[in-house]
């Protein structure tokens, strides 16, 4: 019986490549098992050239108690604000919806939340579900707390994700890995040579320097230096009809940040903006017929940098003794908020199934099944928003005509039906965030849960208006989030 | 309010027994207030199989959704504890072990435990892996207590189930459903109707003459599928060629001076003889295959394993492997042997039940009877079903028995893809493939392969992390631990509050 690979060589750092060295530093140090990272320093590649900023899901804050990181000292290095939830404007037209993160409402019994407004005669077209969560109303009000830990406290209703500045995140990270054992080289990897039996047996330096190890992370982003360059693993694209071009930038901003992230329609593509502090950072997707670049960068301001999107995923991210991570792997739409989720996934993924420095068969054929269940998850819920608008723009109506996958097909007819949501294995998001997703872009299902007939409606109506009132009484008594951010960064903005 | 759409207002369960009665009480508890009413319609002429039926700890939420109350469900149904199953015999004569219900080693373990164990040398070195679990040591020792919500006891490790009389529960779900207002109705169903157009069952007739109508009809009549496959035509897919068993013989025996708190599997030479422990009875039966064994030898078998006198005569099943293709159909919805059937090998049969209820309750039908409810329902329960197929087909298939022609096929029998390649991972690596959804969880997949003799060519480098002698000195630690825990816990009648006046045979 052979052991663990004695090298693992991380080609490339970033969020990406650093979180991965923390994860396995962490777990097979100990084992004698040397990590190496190449990193090539400067800008932060291994999440795609236009991920300038992360606004994550909530699942961050478990990935980073997983690695033994703080929170608190991660927003310190990047800049970072808390995340409520998301707000989407424009996606039908006049329309703004918040989705909240945390609790919304109260399932009773197997009736879902949605399902007892619907009973109640509310119509997708109109309903705020953000009203009834703790997460959306404090969001409103530009007022912030953590959740408490006793169940029986409405405030443990909230639930938050982080915005973070990628580069800075990327340097915590790196930290942190170096302090748990990782060894970083100077140097980009520009390929790799292959052995007799397919395996990558050295990666070479664009200076010429050869690295041999045992097993090879790429996080070389879009790059895909080894995945793609060397092993030629085919890649899957998701782009919505269209939508070609993606600008990025990030501004000082001094403004009180919002706690939410905003996705906002316009005619020719969408604006992504994530609150930073003392930062603002902002993407355009957008299409090249109906915009030029330089549109573009004008309405993001002068340092925005342009690139081509092609969002997508790789067929097999772990082909031989080469695992493919972050951008190399799989560049999510910005819709899906899974750029660090997919980041730490794959690192926390990889330490259930460490091969053997000559196996890693059996392992990569596992490791690529959830993989493709989860990105899979990520690809439909950014295709449910371009597939459900309803703008009449051009670049819309485009956008439209694209295939829903299978699984989100089955999504779309469910929900459609009257209003439920499929059981979905490895996914990332859970039930609730898929119903407020469809409520955010206005689908109205033909009918409701029949099981929410069975609540009377007098009871019903007051117990909704109760929890609606409790959300906006609680939320008004919270610090504002301006409050909580200098606390957090030792100074007001 | 809301949108009025046409509702589903009449349900009709044709069918009693347990899936009938279970799914009444789901029901009528699911839809209270909905305005929706429920009728069950079954025949005091069709006997029950009336013998003990074994279960998993899923039934425990079940039972705890509708609001019952554990001590009189015990007392009613003379149900016991179980904390697991022992196989006998599997993949070789003279082999036991124990599916636990629970964990081997410590909670919190950072490298699952077989790993650890695996690494220092396995049986050969540390002796089975049964003997670092908690609840397997409960079972052999017929000790019981409730598990522990303290997260860092070992009494937090395991979980348990009942074994109990199924005709006393379904008695017992019948006296709930009625009082819901789950209406019964005496007598058999003679003709089904189908509306002409749109194929839809609009009405049932009994024998006496009495039509009955409903918008959604359960079809719990048993394997026959009165409905489901006598009048739609579902269509069953056959699994047979995977679980050769066709038949089984059932049989009542008197208690012995034993109260083990777990159901016993022992192979025999074309099947095997289960053993399920009431508080006043012991179940039996024996499963076999008709194509390798003739029911007189069968019975020999049967007879030969019961450990004390037989109360009644053998009841004789037929079955064959598999599911109905659809098991909602139109307006019709398959629950239990109606639905499929799969041996009660890992004691699935009322889990299925439940778990077809659940989603049913999920996705109820509007009256608009949208065909994404039922593809979805469908989807959900092919999954379920072939994920315990899977489960039922390893306990076959991993055995190195070359005595009789039945375990010669077994053994060298195509298996479906999705069972060769979860094998594959644990005998290569180890790991016991997840999924969120399906019965089994990862800790019974690693029982019943280490328990078939699958040993993994690797184990996970990460247990290479603690020290050799370290890690030893643990696991003397924990056995002696599970040992003296185990002692200090009540026995299994006295934890279930019985009193038994004799255990020795009346007949």
């Amino acid at each position: 019986m052979s052991g663990a690979p004695g090298h693992i060589l991380i080609a490339g750092g970033g969020v990406a490549g650093w979180t991965f060295a923390l994860a396995v530093a962490r777990a097979l140090r100990p084992l004698g098992v040397q990590i190496s990272v190449a990193d090539p320093g400067g800008a932060d590649e291994s999440l795609g050239a236009h991920a300038l900023a992360l606004s994550t899901l909530p699942g961050v804050r478990d990935h980073h108690h997983a690695l033994g990181l703080d929170d608190l000292d991660a927003m310190r290095a990047a800049r970072g604000s808390f995340k409520l939830g998301e707000i989407y404007t424009g996606w039908t037209p006049g329309d703004a919806a918040i989705l909240p993160f945390g609790e919304t409402g109260a399932d009773i019994g197997p009736v879902r939340f949605h399902q007892q407004l619907m009973r109640l005669g509310a119509h997708a077209g109109d309903l705020d579900l953000a009203a009834f969560s703790l997460a959306g109303e404090a969001a409103r009000l530009g007022r912030f707390a953590p959740p408490s830990p006793d169940p029986a406290s409405f405030l443990s209703t909230l639930d938050y994700g982080l915005h973070l500045e990628t580069e800075g995140y990327g340097q915590y990270l790196r930290t942190a890995a170096l302090k748990a054992g990782a060894q970083p080289i100077d140097g980009r990897v520009a390929s790799a040579e292959r052995g007799g039996d397919g395996r990558l047996t050295a990666a070479v330096m664009e200076d010429g320097r050869k690295l041999p190890a045992d097993l090879f992370v790429d996080a070389t982003g879009e790059r895909a230096a080894l995945i793609s360059g060397v092993l030629g693993a085919p890649w899957e694209s998701w782009a919505a009809p269209g939508l070609d071009r993606i600008a990025a930038v990030i501004t000082e901003d001094n403004a009180p940040p919002l706690a939410l992230t905003r996705n906002e329609a316009m005619s020719a593509g969408w604006r992504r903006d994530a609150p930073l502090y003392g930062a603002a950072a902002a993407q355009l997707i957008f299409s090249s017929r109906d915009m030029d670049d330089a549109a573009a960068i004008r309405q993001l301001g002068g340092t925005a940098s342009v690139s081509a999107f092609n969002p997508g995923r790789r067929a097999a991210p772990w082909s031989a003794n080469c695992l493919a991570i972050g951008a190399a792997a799989c560049l999510p739409d910005p819709l899906s908020c899974a750029e660090q989720h997919l980041a730490a996934s794959a690192a926390l993924r990889f330490l259930k199934l460490v091969p053997h420095s000559d196996g890693g068969v059996v392992e990569a054929r596992e490791y690529n099944r959830v993989f493709e269940a989860e990105t899979g998850s990520a690809r439909d819920f950014a295709a449910l928003c371009y597939l459900t608008q309803t703008r009449q723009d051009k670049t819309w109506k485009t956008a439209r005509r694209a295939d829903p996958s299978p699984e989100l097909a089955r999504h779309m007819a469910l929900y459609k039906a009257r209003g439920r949501i499929p059981r979905s294995e490895d996914g990332i998001y859970d039930e609730a965030m898929w119903a407020a997703a469809f409520i955010a872009m206005r689908v109205q299902p033909r009918d409701h849960d029949p099981l929410a007939n069975g609540l009377a409606e007098a009871a019903l109506r007051q117990r909704c208006e109760q929890i609606r009132h409790l959300a906006a009484s609680t939320a008004r008594r919270l610090p504002e989030h301006a409050a909580m951010l200098a606390q957090v960064h030792g100074a007001r903005l | 309010m809301g949108s009025p759409g046409k509702q589903v207002s009449r349900v009709v369960i044709v069918g009693g027994g347990t899936a009938g009665w279970m799914a009444a009480s789901a029901l009528s508890h699911g839809l209270k207030g909905a305005g929706v009413a429920i009728e069950l319609i079954e025949s005091e002429a069709i006997g029950t199989v009336g013998v003990g039926e074994s279960t998993l700890p899923h039934i425990r939420y079940f039972n705890q959704s509708l609001g019952i109350d554990e001590a009189g469900f015990l007392k009613e149904t003379k149900a016991t504890i179980k904390l697991g199953i022992e196989f006998r015999n599997w993949a070789r004569k003279g082999d036991s072990y124990i599916h636990p219900f629970g964990d081997y080693g410590h909670p919190g373990d950072p490298v699952d435990f077989h790993h650890s164990w695996l690494r220092l040398g396995g049986a050969a070195a540390l002796g089975p892996i049964d003997d670092y679990s908690l609840p397997i040591r409960m079972a052999r020792r017929e000790r019981f207590a409730r598990p522990s919500s303290d997260m860092d006891s070992l009494l937090s490790t395991y979980s348990y189930a009942y074994q109990f009389d199924a005709a006393l529960y379904a008695r017992f779900l019948r006296g709930f459903s009625e009082a819901r207002g789950v209406t019964r109705t005496e007598g058999r169903v003679v003709d089904v109707a189908l509306d002409g157009e749109s194929g839809f069952v609009t009405a049932v007739t009994l024998e006496n003459g009495k039509r009955i109508e409903g918008d959604l009809f359960v079809d719990c009549s048993g394997f026959r599928g009165l409905i489901i496959e006598q009048a739609l035509k579902a269509g069953y897919e056959d699994w047979s060629h995977w679980l050769p068993c066709d038949r089984a013989i059932a049989l009542p025996s008197a208690s012995t001076a034993e109260l083990p708190p777990y159901t016993r599997a022992t192979a025999q030479d074309a099947g095997w003889c289960w053993r399920i422990p009431l508080q006043h009875r012991v179940g039996n039966g024996h499963v076999y295959a008709s194509a390798f064994m003739d029911d007189a030898r069968a019975e020999d078998l049967l007879m030969q394993a019961l450990e004390n006198t037989a109360l009644a005569q053998p009841n004789r099943l037929r079955f064959l492997a598999g599911k109905r293709r659809q098991q909602w159909s139109r307006n019709c919805v398959a629950i239990g042997l109606a639905s499929g059937f799969l041996e009660p090998l890992e004691s699935t049969s009322i889990h299925l039940i439940q778990v077809a209820l659940g989603y049913l309750l999920d996705f109820f039908p509007t009256g608009a009877w949208d065909p994404a409810d039922a593809a979805e329902f469908n989807r959900s329960m092919s999954m379920e079903y072939e994920r315990v197929r899977d489960f039922l087909i390893l306990h076959y298939h991993a055995t190195e028995r070359r005595d009789t022609p039945f375990w010669g096929y077994c053994r060298t029998m195509d298996i479906p893809d999705s069972l060769t390649w979860k094998m594959e991972l644990f005998r290569e690596r180890g790991v016991p493939t997840s999924y969120e959804y399906g019965v089994f969880l990862p800790p019974s997949w690693v029982a019943v392969y280490i328990g078939q003799r699958i040993l993994p060519r690797r184990f996970d480098p990460l247990a290479g992390a603690i020290p050799e002698a370290a890690a030893r000195a643990r696991f003397a630690r924990l056995k002696a631990e599970i040992d003296a825990l185990a002692d200090t816990l009540p026995h299994h009648g006295e934890a279930i509050g019985m009193t038994r006046p004799s255990v020795t045979a009346t007949a």
